[in-house]
């Protein structure tokens, strides 16, 4: 298919001071949707964070490339510049940043150049208009005071105005309810039409994915990567569970 | 078994019998080079100790007396009869002590709880020890438990030599200084590497004498990988002249050590306890000081702790209630110095029947105290319109990496809550009384259950103190 | 003739080893009066009493049942010796007086411009009759020299310091003084019955400055006192305010924003005074330290007898971003009143890790982070200014 946008070789994690991942392989075409599924406590949060590269999450064996270059000394401000977006199981608060600021300059950041308040404008509207998100929100704290749902949504707004080439969808569905789910996967086949982006969805259950197409599926255990397959790997899942997988 | 934690017979009377002072040898009255030379004397002071006494001494003289606390000019030091002592040696079997001493001790229930519940006892009286007392077993462990004056001239001279007034100097206050030139009794714990002392050692200081002064000095050794819980009681019989109480605690912490030190202060309301305890820890190791003040006329009551080795840890829970003629200035001060050190502060204060009640506490993170975590939390409750809360923190951070939290909070008793007990049948005296028990619970549930039991009593008599 | 001036006074001292108790301006010379410019709107009725009327120079008090008497008796944060240099030099009186009933939205704005080397000081007076309403703007800049070219504070230079070992808690500014530029004043305000008084102050002068900066209130029955003071330059700031709340209902809303760096000094005595049933008080101070930066907060609520049913509120929120920084904090709480509630909390220390990894995965690099987070401190310190034109003053300034 399509050239390897990520690669992770044989990559091993520790948190304070225990390994969480044993010698992950992983590999994300261009355009390519993938899932990581598995029981609470595999790793699979740990894997999104690694990838990331929070400073809590130590590398201690094997390689991440993003397009080819080795992130092992990569700041975690240039690996979002490179293309990476995670967006964040619980994102923080940060008060005194509005949500529309907050985008703005991570846009500028990225580009070097000012963006004309008037296109930055019409285009977050359009997609908080995707995302059914209040347009007050825009003007309110990032994330201060909002509901787990708009949170989620904030996320996701920002992941279609930053337009990565990898997006990591950290339990993005999880605390949403039915209808918040279906707004969100609009927002993700959004990101993924817009672009021909990538997408890495972390998840343990499947509701996120039922209306969007996926390549592969990956199962994580124990910190290991034990069984990956197509799209219909979630379907299996979705019947019978995670026991077999537990094993040995 | 104590089940009811409410003892109805409870009594403040048994804190107030007076002993007929008799066969007593009591230098006069004011501080001098010779009557300090004279303590010398009495105590077979070695040289260092006696050179030490008199530098103290000069010091004191040249200190001024503190500008921003409560008011001690109700403390004339040239009636303090500095130093006291019974006509009585030190016994080991609590049969010999003196029959009115004895019932003193008795009634404030000291060797019934070891025979309970402690690894040893020291009961002090007025300036001298009279009485001690370690288990075989805890001995056995090498548990060294004494009183000051044999551990200064004992198997551990060099050790007391070596820590004596290293960590609370007599230049750092005029009652520092005045306790290293008079100090007399106290007790000297060395726990020795890797010894886990299960069941709490305790010493207990009774003050006698009227216009009297007691200086006793406590030095705890806990050394590398031990662990001990101390427990320190002291009351005194309300006297018309005011009575001083300047001791001295001296912690040493050592490597992964861990001490906890537990003290319920009793004094009568005419005592001025001006008081220093001071804890070094090492790196790993843990202090943690459970405070409860009651008694007291004036009170300046600090304990500080150095956090001195990597990762060094220390707790401090208070409560102080302050009645009718009190001034209770307490609080805690800690010093971080090494990194990854953290430091809890957890104190309650009370102020009643025209009680001032001072919390006054400090929180220095040194620039080497780098990814350090500090937190303070005190409450106040003022049970009168006539009586005076203050709280009085500081911080001072000098590194970025330091993670710092603070909280005060100062209320009244929510009349909701007494309502709601009312109706349930409890009298407005007794629902009030619970409310300030609960109230004060961080301090109590830390107690040994009796300690707990004598602290609630404590509250509910200075509760029903004023009622009716 | 030089002065040595003791002020910033803790209301109830604690251990001297803290040097936290007061703080000593040593040095200070005779001032003259400093350059002042103002927009009045019509509404609002503007006063100089001349030195000779307030008897500034007599060391007499002004005359019973003056409106200076009545101003410059009110207390402020200093202490005595801000009203003595006040009294010592010739200092013109300018007071500004919102009729009863009167509400002006337009506010007066006072542009104050200190030169280096000529030591000023202003007084100043606001009187607000009963149920008006007036906003009072202040901005502090200075001269690079007497010629008078405008220079502002520089605050966005994000350099780390070198090593600071500076204990010294008493600030002996008398060498300064002598190479640097000094200003002083002191602010009066008076709230009657029900009026509203909002006060927002803009300090950026530039770093050679001492500034000493005293606001006393007296806040009356339903009154509000409500002030917004930014401090983006100078060197020295030492700044004091006291808000008497000694009526029913009186309430102070009190906010103070600051960035700091390089070898600047903050050192703050705020008081509110609580004699008044029903009164409140909230002050909230958030600031952000860099380079060899210092900062002394004293902030204190004080209950006495009569304020049942008073409230008092103290919130202080301080980033650190320099390892070379001093941060003091001595939040006092003194109360002689049963039915009242106090609260003070502190957050002191560096950037939340977890919000830090937050941002850099949206590709924010460390120091614009850092930035962000600086700025967005003054922003919701700021959020608090009702007029626009400053809040765009001070947003501009931080760009």
């Amino acid at each position: 298919m399509s050239e390897k946008l990520l690669q992770v070789k044989n990559l091993s994690v520790r948190v304070e001071e225990k390994e969480i991942l044993h010698g992950i392989n992983l590999e994300i075409g261009k355009g390519e949707t993938h899932v990581l599924m598995g029981p609470n406590g595999a790793g699979k949060s740990t894997l999104g964070y690694a990838l990331m590269g929070n400073p809590g999450y130590q590398v201690t064996g094997g390689q991440i490339l993003f397009d080819g270059n080795d992130l092992n000394e990569v700041s975690v401000s240039d690996r979002a510049k490179a293309g990476l977006f995670l967006s964040f199981q619980n994102p923080l608060e940060v008060p005194g940043i509005t949500l529309s600021n907050f985008i703005r300059s991570a846009l500028e950041q990225r580009t070097g150049e000012r963006i004309r308040l008037w296109d930055f404008r019409k285009e977050l509207e359009a997609k908080m208009e995707i995302l059914q998100m209040d347009k007050s929100y825009a003007k309110r704290d990032l994330n201060v005071g909002f509901s787990g749902g708009e949170k989620k949504k904030a996320e996701i707004l920002q992941l279609l105005m930053m337009k990565p080439q990898l997006a990591i969808l950290d339990e993005t569905d999880s605390g949403l309810d039915v209808d918040a789910v279906r707004t969100v996967s609009r927002g993700v086949e959004e990101y993924q039409k817009d672009k021909d982006g990538s997408l890495l969805i972390i998840t343990h259950s499947t509701r996120i994915l039922e209306s969007l197409h996926v390549d592969v599926t990956h199962v994580l255990a124990n910190g290991r990567i034990v069984a990956e397959g197509d799209g219909s790997l979630v379907d299996e899942i979705n019947e019978n569970g995670f026991e077999r997988f537990e094993q040995g | 078994m104590k089940e009811k934690t409410w003892v109805e017979d409870v009594n403040r009377s048994i804190y107030d019998i007076k002993n007929e002072e008799k066969d007593v040898y009591r230098l006069q009255a004011g501080l001098t080079p010779e009557i300090v030379s004279q303590i010398s004397d009495e105590k077979h002071d070695p040289d260092w100790m006696r050179e030490f006494r008199q530098k103290s001494l000069e010091i004191y003289n040249e200190i001024p007396v503190p500008d921003w606390g409560p008011s001690i000019e109700g403390l004339n030091m040239d009636k303090i009869a500095t130093y006291v002592r019974t006509n009585t040696n030190m016994k080991a079997n609590w049969d010999d002590v003196p029959e009115d001493i004895k019932k003193t001790f008795d009634l404030l229930g000291i060797p019934q709880a070891e025979r309970e519940s402690l690894a040893g006892v020291g009961a002090q009286y007025d300036s001298e020890l009279v009485y001690h007392n370690v288990k075989a077993e805890v001995a056995a462990q090498g548990v060294v438990y004494t009183d000051m004056e044999s551990a200064l001239t004992g198997e551990y001279a060099d050790m007391v030599k070596s820590h004596f007034m290293k960590l609370v100097p007599p230049r750092d206050h005029k009652f520092a200084a005045l306790h290293g030139a008079v100090w007399s009794g106290g007790s000297f714990v060395y726990v020795p590497p890797g010894v886990k002392v299960d069941i709490p050692l305790q010493s207990y200081f009774r003050l006698n004498a009227p216009g009297a002064g007691q200086f006793e000095h406590t030095l705890i050794i806990v050394d590398e990988g031990a662990d001990l819980h101390f427990i320190e009681g002291c009351s005194a019989p309300k006297y018309n002249v005011a009575n001083l109480h300047a001791g001295c605690v001296e912690l040493f912490v050592g490597k992964n050590a861990r001490l906890r030190y537990s003290t319920i202060e009793n004094w009568s309301k005419n005592m001025y306890n001006l008081n220093t305890k001071r804890a070094r820890v090492e790196a790993g190791g843990k202090i943690e000081w459970v405070s409860g003040s009651f008694g007291s006329h004036v009170s300046y009551l600090y304990p500080m702790s150095v956090l001195a080795g990597d990762g060094a840890r220390a707790e401090f829970t208070g409560v102080t209630f302050a009645g009718k003629g009190q001034n209770l200035d307490t609080g805690a001060k800690m010093v971080h110095l090494a990194p990854n050190t953290s430091s809890y502060m957890n104190t309650r204060s009370i102020s009643k029947g025209g009680g001032i009640s001072t919390f006054r506490s400090s929180v220095t993170v040194m620039p080497k105290a780098k990814h350090s975590k500090s937190s303070v939390s005190c409450q106040s409750l003022m049970l009168d319109r006539i009586s005076r809360s203050d709280t009085v923190p500081a911080m001072d951070i000098r590194t970025s990496d330091a993670d710092i939290g603070h909280e005060a909070k100062i209320g009244r008793i929510s009349d909701d809550a007494v309502f709601y007990l009312m109706s349930r049948g409890i009298p407005e005296d007794e629902a009030r009384a619970l409310i300030v028990s609960g109230f004060a619970d961080n301090v109590s549930k830390e107690l040994p259950v009796e300690y707990a039991v004598e602290m609630n009593n404590l509250i509910r008599l200075e509760m029903k103190g004023s009622i009716g | 003739m030089e002065m040595d001036m003791t002020i910033n006074r803790l209301p109830a001292p604690t251990w001297n080893w803290l040097h936290v108790n007061e703080a000593t301006v040593k040095g200070v010379p005779a001032l003259q009066a400093g350059k002042m410019e103002d927009e009045t709107p019509e509404t609002i009725e503007k006063q100089v009493v001349s030195c000779a009327v307030w008897n500034c120079d007599s060391k007499k008090q002004p005359d019973a049942g003056t409106l200076s008497a009545e101003l410059l008796q009110i207390p402020g944060g200093m202490g005595a010796d801000m009203d003595q240099l006040m009294a010592q030099n010739p200092t013109d009186l300018h007071t500004w007086t919102i009729a009863a009933g009167v509400k002006e939205s337009e506010p007066v704005r006072l542009h104050f411009t200190y030169e280096p080397d000529a030591p000023a000081q202003n007084l100043i007076g606001i009187n607000a009759e009963e149920g008006s309403e007036i906003t009072v703007i202040m901005d502090f800049r200075g001269t690079d020299s007497a010629h008078g070219k405008l220079t502002d504070g520089e605050t966005n230079g994000f350099k780390p310091g070198n090593t600071a070992d500076d204990d010294q808690a008493v600030y002996d500014e008398s060498e300064n003084l002598k190479q640097r530029g000094l200003a002083a004043i002191q602010t009066k305000i008076s709230a009657k019955k029900g009026a509203k008084v909002h006060l927002v102050q803009i300090q950026r002068l530039p770093e050679n400055f001492t500034f000493l900066n005293d606001v006393g209130t007296d806040c009356g029955e339903d009154a509000l006192i409500d002030t917004v003071q930014v401090v983006l330059g100078g060197g020295d700031t030492y700044m004091g305010m006291r808000t008497d709340l000694g009526a029913k209902a009186g309430s102070l809303e009190s906010k103070v924003g600051y960035l700091l760096d390089k070898k600047e000094k903050l050192d703050l005595n705020y008081l509110a005074y609580h004699t008044g049933a029903k009164t409140t008080s909230r002050m909230d101070v958030s600031g952000v330290l860099r380079g060899e930066s210092q900062k002394l907060f004293r902030g204190t609520i004080d209950f006495r007898n009569g304020s049942v049913g008073a409230k008092g509120d103290e919130k202080e929120d301080v980033l650190l971003f320099s390892d070379n920084v001093i941060n003091r904090t001595v939040p006092l709480i003194l109360c002689e009143e049963e039915d009242v509630e106090g609260n003070h909390g502190a957050t002191i220390g560096k950037l939340d890790e977890a919000l830090l990894f937050y941002l850099s995965s949206r590709g924010i690099a460390e120091e614009e982070i850092y930035e962000m987070m600086a700025r967005a401190r003054i922003d919701a310190i700021c959020s608090g200014i009702a007029d626009e034109k400053t809040q765009e003053l001070v947003q501009g300034y931080l760009v």
